[in-house]
């Protein structure tokens, strides 16, 4: 999301209030940014959820719009829409399991031994790391916590791949330009890797302590 | 730490940076443009059937309001115009009960309908 960009509430209120006054164009508008917006990070996110089982993660992706979409009054910003988006998704994967009667894949609380931002400084990360959904998941997440501008950035060169200088022709920007986006945008994702990182090990942290106050 | 480890650490984490968002969103995860316009399509569809919500009846809880001020105000001045002479020894008690009981009950209606109100709000952005 840059400067100029709608933030998320604005957005989904914008298009209740236009479905409720009839103006599905609002509607139909508004959630189109968000689409646009959260599409991809949203499938990555199933995917992944999905142990990379495509056809289902895209039966669920489409389950997950349409219950948004349903329910998108009672979005009141309390998360960030993707996260809202997720728990809808977490939700549809569950139902989706049930069906084929398996398990969803692991939780986000089996870290790897140390923090993952710890963990990049110190060598190569080990392929296994890689491999892991949990750590795929936290990196969509935190992907989407970045702004449209740095999103789309990190999408181009590494999800594309591409070189740079398509990356730079695809947003019509200087070579140096994009290179400095893309840096700034690295730095961005680094940043709110640990954040939530941080934000995590903080509520395993409150979680432990109330069970210590409850006598477990 | 020397100039040659700081930038081995630079490196190292400007790489798996890269692999970390690879692993993310790379083409295991990416999204087939078919497929996302066909759920857009199909949410399209959706939103064109979705019936609007109904309008939440900001008149009808205004009037309520209002209506229970009223009766507020009107059992108080009932409870004003007869406690005084109930006090007295030759009026009957109840009197000085029934528009007691009154107007504890339209106090009582006062959160009753307060919770009603925030119930209907939040479930209606």
């Amino acid at each position: 999301m840059s400067v100029d960009d709608p933030d998320d509430v604005t957005l989904v209120r914008g298009a209740v209030a236009g479905n409720e006054t009839d103006g599905s164009a609002v509607l139909s508008g508004n959630l189109a940014a968000l689409y646009e917006r959260y599409a991809d990070m949203l499938f990555a996110f199933i995917c992944h959820r999905m142990a990379g089982e495509r056809s289902d993660a895209e039966d669920v992706f489409q389950e997950t719009w349409l219950a948004a979409l349903k329910s998108l009054q009672s979005y009141r910003g309390q998360s960030s829409f993707f996260t809202w988006l997720c728990s809808i998704a977490r939700n549809k994967i569950v139902d989706a399991f049930r069906r084929r009667k398996r398990c969803p894949a692991q939780s986000l609380e089996d870290l790897p031994e140390g923090q993952l931002s710890a963990l990049q400084e110190s060598g190569p990360l080990p392929d296994e790391i890689l491999q892991r959904e949990d750590i795929r998941v936290r990196v969509v997440l935190a992907m989407a916590t970045l702004p449209d501008e740095y999103r789309t950035a990190l999408a181009a060169r590494y999800g594309g791949p591409c070189r740079v200088e398509e990356v730079a022709q695809q947003l019509g920007k200087s070579l140096k330009a994009t290179e400095s986006l893309l840096s700034r945008a690295r730095q961005a994702f680094r940043e709110a890797l640990s954040r939530m990182e941080t934000e995590e090990s903080d509520g395993q942290e409150r979680q432990k302590r109330q069970r210590t106050v409850a006598g477990e | 730490m020397d100039k040659n480890d700081k930038n081995d650490k630079e490196q190292w984490r400007e790489n798996n940076t890269a692999q970390l968002i690879q692993a993310g969103i790379g083409a295991d995860a990416r999204l087939d443009p078919r497929v996302k316009e066909r759920v857009w399509l199909r949410l399209a569809a959706q939103m064109s059937t979705q019936p609007a919500p109904a309008p939440f009846p900001d008149f009808a809880i205004g009037t309520l309001g209002v209506l229970l001020v009223l009766a507020a105000v009107g059992a108080l001045v009932r409870y004003l115009g007869t406690s005084a002479p109930s006090m007295l020894p030759s009026m009957s008690p109840s009197l000085f009960f029934i528009p007691l009981f009154f107007l504890v009950l339209n106090f009582a209606m006062i959160p009753v309908a307060s919770i009603l109100i925030v119930i209907r709000r939040r479930s209606h952005v």
